[in-house]
């Protein structure tokens, strides 16, 4: 049984439910924001006493990982028989 | 009394895989499980600073050697094989518990090994034990596949034989010890050890081989080889700068693979490569705190993969699926199944109250110490990036994504047994750290529950989930798809078979061209070497045992005469 994926299948219009997690994300990240205000952290380094500074870091590194998948693939991808048709 | 080289923790796993293959089922399973646990007792009770010593020709080896260090990864390496021994408790094979315990004992011998030759039997024991894991499974690409695997395997250990010949050569010492580059031998032995713990271009084998192997199979796997390198490294390496960037790239660049990968398994392989970059840049610090870190991370990491790759194997075992593309809503179906993993994608993403937090923390901090700000950038970095590519991927495209195909049912009771004792141990280490430094090579004064510390750790946890819902949204996240994407591996499965095809179409066109001249010269070569080798030739007969001792003496003599 071989079951081939629509991969529109994962998009499919936001239910309630997802939209609902949706929100509950955004207040738990703006909620992880609000102690730093209040907390002096004892951070490592100098740069990283910035209030939110994991925040920021995190974001970045996440749009950074997300577009360098992107561009690899383009680069990398090949078909799934490709080291079956080997000369 | 027993014997010195018998007197071994290592030794008794071994012995017990050696005759499981003989005993009836239950006494199999029994054997199994007890085997490690008495290791593991064994272990316990000897005391810190034992070794002992036995003559070999003209030299003393040091068959087990109990410090700190070895300590810590003897105990993991006794959990995980117990652990993955309740895992594959329902299998009927004969074959795979031996292969399970032979490969946990040796890896367990090369860590309590003190001298460099022991080391390098026992790493060459887990070479073979581990391919032997891979072939078991029967399947035309699986043995492939082993093929590959044992090359680097053995690869590896010509290294480290080359390596401690000129090493042993010139120091006339064969104890291991701290090696360093600059002593003789030094940069092979780094090699050996680097192809094991899957430094960057010499990684591929572990993301070919892992995704391939059994249900059960990969759960063994996923533990010993590696950290037996980074025990190694640990103790021949510590302190090497060139460990940090090494460490620090293995950290980076497999996570945008797991990103791509569509098999789960080997995405969890990308994940474990960049885990063992954590390990990496720990050693190459060296400090103590930071040895304590690469330890601490073996030990939980070994927790936490184990646990993601046996909730991935429950899935295979139950459905015959492990690629995203053709999994997802297994969540009713599997309850358990899915809270385990979810328990295991907490830990590796280093959730506060999960193991991860409190031996990446150690790292970390280590790093700080010794000021290394961008390594210490990268590797916060990375630990923010494993929620989006194991954190959440994981769970999702096998439990949550939307498919109303599979219908399976939950997994055997012995495997979720193993998947609920390693998350108990995931949690317990998380919430009560104690437990995990009381078995760290030196003593702990670090508290990772400070409230800074979580409100930072939560920051960059909520703040990738939220790039991972938003690429999700506007359609970026790269989807799993049904594709190869080329690795290293690319060089010897493709570039240079192409290159041999090549070369031979070379030497065909000149033979064309050249004509009968050439070919009376290879004709005339060839029949001389067939004289030899051929299947009746000289070479090649069937000599009797009685023939061949007495060449083999002669031949000892004649080395013997000359060697006077």
């Amino acid at each position: 049984m071989l079951i081939e994926r629509n991969p529109q299948q994962y998009r499919r219009p936001s239910t309630l439910a997802r939209t609902r997690w949706a929100r509950v994300l955004y207040v738990v990240c703006a909620l992880t924001l609000v102690p730093s205000l209040f907390i002096h952290p004892h951070a490592e380094f100098g740069f990283a006493e910035m209030p939110a500074f994991h925040a920021l870091l995190a974001f970045v590194t996440g749009v950074v990982l997300v577009l360098a998948a992107i561009l690899l693939r383009r680069l990398i991808m090949r078909g799934e028989d490709y080291y079956e048709h080997r000369t | 009394m027993l014997p010195a080289w018998l007197n071994n923790p290592g030794m008794l796993l071994i012995i017990a895989g050696s005759v499981i293959p003989l005993l009836p089922y239950r006494l199999r399973m029994v054997v199994l499980l007890g085997a490690p646990a008495a290791s593991l007792l064994w272990l316990w009770q000897i005391p810190l600073g034992t070794t002992t010593t036995m003559a070999l020709l003209d030299y003393t080896l040091t068959p087990m050697r109990v410090d700190g260090l070895a300590f810590t990864f003897g105990v993991i390496f006794n959990v995980a094989a117990f652990l993955s021994g309740v895992y594959m408790w329902h299998t009927h094979s004969r074959l795979e518990p031996a292969a399970a315990l032979i490969y946990a004992g040796s890896a367990l011998g090369a860590v309590l090994a003190g001298d460099l030759i022991t080391l390098f039997m026992f790493w060459e024991v887990t070479a073979i034990a581990s391919a032997l894991l891979l072939v078991i499974r029967g399947l035309r690409d699986a043995m492939i596949v082993a093929r590959r695997y044992l090359l680097v395997q053995i690869g590896s250990g010509l290294f480290l034989m080359g390596g401690a010949a000129i090493y042993i050569h010139a120091t006339g010492d064969i104890a291991f010890g701290h090696i360093g580059l600059d002593a003789p031998g030094g940069w092979l032995i780094l090699l050996a050890f680097g192809i094991k713990a899957a430094f960057p271009l010499l990684h591929n084998w572990l993301q070919d081989a892992y995704p391939s192997a059994s249900a059960t199979g990969t759960v063994v796997l996923s533990a010993f080889t590696t950290k037996m390198a980074i025990y190694a490294l640990a103790r021949g390496y510590a302190g090497t700068d060139l460990l940090i960037p090494i460490g620090a790239v293995m950290t980076i660049f497999p996570i945008v693979y797991a990103m791509l990968a569509n098999d789960l398994r080997r995405v969890l392989s990308y994940s474990l490569n960049v885990q063992l970059g954590f390990m990496v840049v720990a050693v190459g610090i060296g400090t103590e705190l930071a040895l304590n870190g690469a330890a601490a991370h073996a030990v939980t990491h070994i927790l936490y993969k184990a646990l993601l790759f046996m909730s991935i194997g429950a899935v295979l075992h139950q459905t015959g699926h492990v690629r995203a593309t053709e999994l997802g809503g297994l969540a009713r179906q599997m309850p358990w199944t899915t809270a385990f993993c979810v328990i295991g994608a907490a830990s590796i993403s280093a959730f506060p109250f999960m193991a991860g937090f409190v031996s990446k923390s150690l790292i970390l901090k280590a790093v700080a110490y010794e000021h290394w700000p961008g390594i210490w950038i990268t590797l916060t970095a990375a630990s923010a990036g494993a929620l989006l590519y194991v954190g959440i991927k994981i769970p999702y495209f096998a439990f949550f994504a939307p498919n109303d195909q599979i219908e399976c049912k939950e997994a055997p009771l012995n495997m979720r047994l193993a998947m609920g004792l390693t998350a108990i141990a995931c949690i317990a280490l998380g919430l009560v750290p104690s437990l995990l430094y009381s078995i760290l090579p030196y003593p702990v004064d670090y508290n990772p529950y400070t409230a800074s510390h979580i409100v930072s750790q939560l920051q960059l946890l909520a703040f990738s989930a939220l790039v991972f819902w938003l690429a999700w949204r506007a359609g970026l996240y790269p989807l799993p798809k049904r594709a190869v994407h080329l690795d290293t591996d690319w060089v010897y499965r493709m570039l240079l078979p192409r290159f041999g095809y090549v070369a031979e179409r070379v030497y065909h066109a000149v033979l064309a061209k050249f004509g009968s001249g050439m070919n009376n010269v290879t004709d005339r070569g060839m029949g001389r070497l067939r004289l030899r080798y051929d299947a009746r030739g000289v070479m090649s007969r069937t000599w009797s045992t009685g023939w061949m001792t007495l060449w083999v003496a002669i031949l000892l003599v004649v080395y013997l005469v000359l060697y006077y």
